[in-house]
């Protein structure tokens, strides 16, 4: 999957979860450019691309998530690896 | 004006398969599914809305933003104007006390309680301290409930979901200390809390079971935001919640209407024969066995069963006649119907031969092109949308919660067999030329007492389910009934039951009214739909006057409140002589009855009893 076709996923969950239908989903949207972008539409928004790309995210990475790059690059990572790029502790 | 709107059925699908195919990923579905309630919840109606409104609290010990925003999507979709109040984070105790809580005047209110406040509880204790863990917070849960209990008022607590942790492995339910061992004990004590306090339960060690636990938690979202469960897990919790509700408000489904062929049995009995159709001990016949046994389950329960067949009446009657393996035998069924009109008009017809509303009818029919036929003319019925298995039948009526009840009293049980005594009675009516004469012979005897102990379910069921002879349909619970009860010098009570030749009524009338300064106020006055126009409502009357005489209470206070239903008894106080004394565009209306001025109304019964 490009990161074209990520992003074009990601426009259709976020148009849905943060309900703005003019939303322009470009990598460095950040949670303060939308208002409705908040801890918890995080989960849901988060919980629904878990769905969509068939990855789960760790814990540490929910929180580390501020722009769509980020998701991006995440989701990129969690495709092709199964694993987050950085685990904080040095990983297992 | 119609109140309450059919269910609309969730889409979870998915979540069977998810159970099958294990449960990798959450289904897309019913993460639409939630979303779409979500964002119901945030383009409610305005307060200018003709709906009934409905006053939720929810106080929860997890984060409920997403809870009540839920539950206010599941009662916007049933036909309400919800308005909720949401306690403070984790602080029900607290909450008990709350003046705002007080000054907002639920008439429901939901203690919400998961799993995961008790494991902190437990993992903080020594392990002596660990053994009574369950005992003391199946306490605490039942003082909430008693603090917040008041007449007109329902609480609903849950179960819990079984924790995924075991610490002794297979020997977790013999030790007395593991976690997994304490949480199913005290969904045990929390179901006891329940039965004592008159709460109502959320069953989510249920829901959490149907899911399967992996499933259903996900402790990343409680580490971050304390969200008890993985979220698309909350739209079931809150349709709980929406469905006792509506149950309480008097839907509930009291009639099964079946059709025959590929619904009771596999195949066309007209076309296939007897040899030809599917029903036996094994594959696709076991399952159309079963589903057999599960309606008779059902009809045990107290559901009434009725076939709409189209078919020729003798070839449909033929498998309940000569089938080695049907279940289902004719006397099960309160109404037999196969005929070649279309299946909307008999299920007119079915709806009014039992003298039950088209919404208390569920049609279970496996032909889509039928379902949508009757939905056409009928929107209020229950008619669920079954998979084409016929295997996952049950499954997708219990997932839908289709079958909702609030109370199991004897006279559910003894349902079914009072409609076969009722088409006896009928057939004896057509002999006589007129309704006295009929009544008379009826030998009618009806028996008046105060709501004791033993007849409280029923009591209660009665208040909550009649919906057509209901002057101010206030839904008293078993709670409230009881309370009233237990306070003879402010309330009076009366539970009415009828005999007569053919058999037991049983209790088919029950009146709540309130000793104030120098009036008695009739705050509720429902009569069962299988006592209309027997002069019950007359005799009762006499009753109140008689009590009113005694006390030397001049005056009886009486008001009408008008829902879709109960336009049969708007003018029921001008008949009983009442005078009205205010009324408002809303419908409602108040009258006044001077208890020196009242004469009796003629009535037909053999002997009227008071205990």
């Amino acid at each position: 999957m490009t990161e074209a076709d990520i992003l074009h996923e990601l426009d259709r969950i976020f148009k849905q979860v943060f309900r703005e239908p003019t939303l322009d989903l470009k990598p460095s949207l950040a949670a303060s450019d939308v208002s409705t972008w908040d801890s918890i539409t995080h989960l849901d928004m988060l919980a629904m691309v878990e769905s969509q790309f068939g990855i789960r995210i760790p814990t540490w990475e929910i929180a580390s998530i501020h722009n769509v790059g980020d998701l991006v690059a995440l989701i990129v990572s969690l495709q092709n690896t199964g694993k987050a790029a950085n685990i904080p502790w040095g990983g297992p | 004006m119609l109140h309450i709107r059919p269910r609309r059925e969730s889409s979870y699908a998915g979540v069977a398969s998810a159970i099958r195919n294990g449960p990798a990923v959450d289904s897309v579905s019913d993460l639409d599914e939630y979303m779409r309630l979500v964002h119901l919840a945030e383009t409610s109606p305005g307060s200018s809305s003709p709906v009934p409104e409905v006053r939720v609290a929810v106080l929860g010990d997890h984060a409920t933003q997403r809870l009540c925003k839920l539950i206010k999507a599941c009662l916007i979709e049933r036909g309400y104007r919800p308005l909720l109040y949401e306690g403070s984070f984790d602080a029900i105790s607290l909450e008990t006390l709350a003046p705002a809580l007080k000054e907002f005047q639920p008439e429901f209110i939901y203690i919400a309680t998961c799993v995961q406040r008790v494991r902190e509880r437990y993992l903080g204790l020594t392990p002596e301290a660990r053994l009574r863990v369950s005992e003391v917070y199946a306490e605490e849960i039942r003082q909430q409930v008693l603090a917040l209990s008041k007449p007109g008022r329902v609480v609903m607590i849950n179960t819990l979901a079984l924790p995924i942790e075991r610490q002794y492995g297979n020997y977790s339910l013999l030790s007395e200390q593991s976690f997994y061992g304490i949480i199913v004990s005290l969904n045990r004590l929390i179901v006891e809390v329940a039965r004592q306090t008159g709460a109502f339960l959320n069953d989510i060690m249920y829901l959490a079971a149907r899911v399967g636990g992996s499933n259903f938690f996900d402790d990343r979202f409680w580490s971050l935001s304390k969200l008890m469960c993985r979220n698309h897990h909350l739209p079931r919790i809150a349709q709980n919640v929406g469905d006792l509700i509506s149950t309480l408000r008097g839907r509930v489904v009291k009639c099964l209407v079946l059709d025959l062929d590929n619904t009771l049995w596999g195949g066309q009995i007209g076309d296939d024969g007897l040899e030809g159709i599917a029903l036996g001990d094994t594959g696709v016949g076991e399952a159309f066995r079963r589903f057999q046994q599960y309606l008779l389950s059902l009809r045990d329960r107290g559901l009434l069963l009725a076939v709409c067949s189209k078919n020729d009446l003798e070839t449909a009657r033929l498998p309940f006649r000569q089938h080695p393996h049907m279940v289902l035998k004719e006397e099960h069924f309160s109404v037999f119907i196969a005929n070649w009109k279309p299946k909307a008009e008999n299920i007119a017809f079915i709806a009014k031969t039992l003298n039950i509303g088209i919404d208390s009818l569920m049609v279970i029919d496996d032909s889509p092109f039928e379902r949508g036929e009757i939905r056409s003319r009928h929107p209020m019925a229950q008619i669920p949308e079954l998979p084409a298995d016929n295997l996952d039948w049950i499954w997708h009526i219990e997932e839908n919660n289709y079958l909702e009840t609030t109370a199991l009293s004897s006279t559910d049980r003894d349902r079914a067999t009072f409609y076969q005594q009722e088409s006896e009675r009928e057939a004896e009516f057509l002999q006589y030329d007129n309704i006295e004469q009929y009544l008379r012979s009826l030998e009618m005897v009806l028996s008046a007492r105060t709501f004791d102990r033993d007849i409280l379910p029923r009591v209660a069921q009665l208040l909550t389910r009649s919906n057509q002879f209901n002057l101010r349909t206030q839904r008293y619970t078993l709670k409230a009934c009881e309370s009233f009860a237990a306070d003879v010098e402010h309330y009076l009570t009366l539970a009415v039951s009828l005999k007569d030749r053919f058999g037991d009524y049983g209790i088919i009338a029950a009146a709540c009214c309130e000793w104030q300064e120098e009036q008695l106020a009739i705050l509720e006055l429902a009569v069962s739909c299988r006592a209309f126009k027997r002069g019950v409502e007359n005799a009762i009357l006499d009753l109140l006057v008689e009590s009113c005489k005694r006390r030397k209470i001049a005056r009886i206070w009486g008001e009408y409140l008008p829902t879709a239903k109960n336009g049969m008894v708007r003018g029921f106080y001008e008949e009983m002589g009442f005078t009205l004394i205010d009324a408002d565009s809303s419908g409602r209306r108040q009258y006044q009855l001077s208890v020196i001025e009242y004469t009796s109304r003629p009535n037909f019964f053999l002997e009227v009893v008071r205990d």
